[in-house]
């Protein structure tokens, strides 16, 4: 495998205007190294990896299964500590989470004892932030991601794509800077997917936040990003970062563009299953 | 705040989402609709009036009821047929005599009040000490390593025969009583409270530590909602125990009080119609306390049905 592409330019992505002043990396990942201590022996799940997050900026990394793809994520939103090498949050050395960073997950992690309404509040409820204060700011997102009749409902009377549009307003609602958005759409059906891909998008335009986005569908990685983390099998490596460069704002007919397939395919030859 | 704002006014405003939850057909013929447009006659056959599947409650009832009737009607045909003695079982009607009997010499007021306050105590301090120490177990996962194996060890202990050893040390009075149902009920709520804490799965978990929550926060708003429905079970047969270890003391100890006590007694006077009344009055008590229970069970863990959990 080539050595990873190591990205210090923080040049912005000329078809999108700047959302921050400051051109500095919101995440700067040195020399990288996850090891994790099995009983059946140490396994390498990251080698070495180096990479900017430029702020504003949508990165998806794709790899195939047990790339370390999540590992890398889990490091950046300092929920596990580097065996070696250094993440840096605007500056600092991460070693714990921090608000700044929402996170969203595969499955949407709602509480079933809690009502909508209370599930999106419970960040709020942990900072210690006033309730009172945030719940009508809560129902306004709830309204925003079409989920006004269901405030008092419980989680399990919401199908896979309502309950993940209740996850998406609970990280919405304390407003961090970045997301990490870990597969969050995976469980869903492709017709759902595609739905609730043009409102992140949509949501991403409108917020300017720095979203990195965890996927193995190469597709859905070339629509969203602005450049594409591909990485190889375990130990993993970063293979190649993909500048995408396709115009936004995005619609799915993006995808009959000639260059959306040139860039799928050289996802692919870079992951082997071209 | 400023960036959610925007996204409220700008999502507001565009899509409208295509997903919509299950909605039941209308039941009015008339009206009824499917797809947008009137029913045809086979949909209306399929969707309207069509009966709710499985047997209906009342059949339910009825065979529960026949299973009740039957089962008296055995008890009652062992010792008029001459199949047992009628001396040492005695037929439901002597049963419901011997009851009235009980009622008119106000016995069983006195002894049931003796029983309830060991259980009571017993089962505040046992329940106490097993949720403490299940708590302890299920949170500090050094703490469950090392004392498992003195777990599985007096999970394997039949705790009854601890009975004459709390005797011998308290004495005949209440405390002993108090101290074997302390002693055989703890153990449920100890263990189901340790293994329901442990349940918490790995992406709930995840989504607290990246809001920083505290420890306590994670106990209380994770990981023990988790293992209510467990802890509850638990409740529940800690709660029937404590019944056990009281009554257990009360036979074996040569004292004066309490319903295991009166039932002893009958026993050995040979008054068994008496004594079958006391063990059907207990059951009755066991019985209502377990149905309660499940009440407050069904009340407190609403979202039981939920199998999955947290997604």
């Amino acid at each position: 495998m080539s050595r990873p592409a190591t990205n210090t330019a923080t040049i912005m992505d000329p078809v999108r205007t700047p959302v921050t002043d400051s051109t500095a990396p919101v995440f700067e990942v040195e020399n990288l190294y996850k090891v994790f201590h099995t009983d059946s022996g140490a396994v390498m799940a990251l080698r070495d990896v180096n990479l900017d997050v430029r702020p504003g900026e949508f990165l998806s990394f794709v790899g195939p299964s047990g790339c370390g793809k999540s590992t890398l994520l889990n490091i950046i939103a300092g929920l596990l500590p580097a065996s070696s090498g250094e993440v840096r949050f605007k500056g600092r050395p991460i070693d714990e989470p921090s608000r700044d960073i929402g996170m969203m997950f595969q499955t949407s992690v709602l509480f079933p004892w809690r009502t909508i309404l209370q599930n999106v509040l419970m960040p709020v409820e942990i900072f210690g932030w006033d309730k009172k204060e945030y719940t009508p700011k809560a129902l306004e997102l709830l309204e925003a991601v079409g989920l006004e009749s269901f405030v008092k409902a419980y989680p399990s009377q919401l199908s896979g794509g309502m309950q993940q549009r209740a996850s998406l307003a609970r990280v919405l609602l304390y407003d961090p800077e970045v997301l990490l958005l870990d597969e969050p759409f995976g469980a869903l059906d492709e017709f759902t997917r595609e739905n609730m891909n043009l409102e992140l998008l949509k949501i991403w335009t409108q917020t300017g936040k720095t979203v990195i986005f965890v996927t193995h569908n190469i597709n859905e990685a070339v629509f969203l990003s602005d450049r594409v983390v591909v990485m190889t099998p375990r130990p993993g490596e970063v293979a190649r970062v993909v500048d995408v460069g396709l115009p936004r704002p995005r619609r799915l007919e993006v995808m009959k563009d000639q260059r959306f397939g040139e860039l799928v395919f050289e996802i692919r030859e870079l992951l082997g299953v071209a | 705040m400023s960036g959610a704002d925007g996204i409220i006014r700008e999502v507001a405003t565009v899509t409208a989402w295509p997903e919509t939850p299950l909605q039941a057909v209308t039941q009015d013929p008339g009206t009824a609709k499917v797809a947008g447009r009137p029913m045809d006659e086979l949909e209306e056959k399929l969707l309207v009036g069509a009966p709710a599947r499985g047997p209906r409650r009342s059949k339910v009832l009825a065979i529960s009821l026949g299973t009740c009737l039957g089962l008296l009607f055995l008890w009652w045909l062992l010792p008029n047929a001459g199949l047992v003695n009628p001396l040492l079982l005695p037929d439901p009607f002597d049963v419901a005599e011997g009851f009235g009997k009980l009622l008119a010499a106000d016995v069983l007021l006195h002894h049931l009040s003796v029983t309830m306050t060991e259980i009571a105590y017993g089962f505040a301090i046992g329940g106490t000490i097993g949720f403490l120490l299940g708590t302890i177990l299920g949170t500090i996962p050094f703490v469950r390593r090392v004392l498992s194996p003195y777990i599985l060890a007096l999970q394997s202990l039949p705790k009854v025969v601890l009975a004459p050893l709390i005797i011998g040390a308290l004495g005949f009075g209440i405390e002993s009583k108090v101290a074997t149902a302390v002693a055989i009920c703890f153990f449920p709520l100890m263990i189901n409270t340790m293994v329901g804490l442990t349940l918490a799965a790995a992406e709930p978990m995840k989504l607290m530590r990246s809001l920083g929550a505290s420890r306590l926060q994670i106990y209380t708003k994770l990981r023990l909602p988790v293992a209510a429905p467990l802890i509850m079970v638990g409740f529940k047969h800690s709660v029937l125990l404590a019944f056990t270890g009281a009554l257990v003391a009360e036979i074996l100890v040569g004292s004066s009080e309490g319903l295991g006590r009166l039932i002893a007694i009958y026993n050995q006077q040979i008054l068994m119609d008496l004594a079958f009344a006391v063990v059907v009055f207990l059951a009755a008590i066991a019985v209502t306390a377990v149905m309660l229970l499940d009440y407050l069970d069904r009340k407190i863990i609403f979202w039981r049905e939920d199998k999955a959990g947290v997604k």
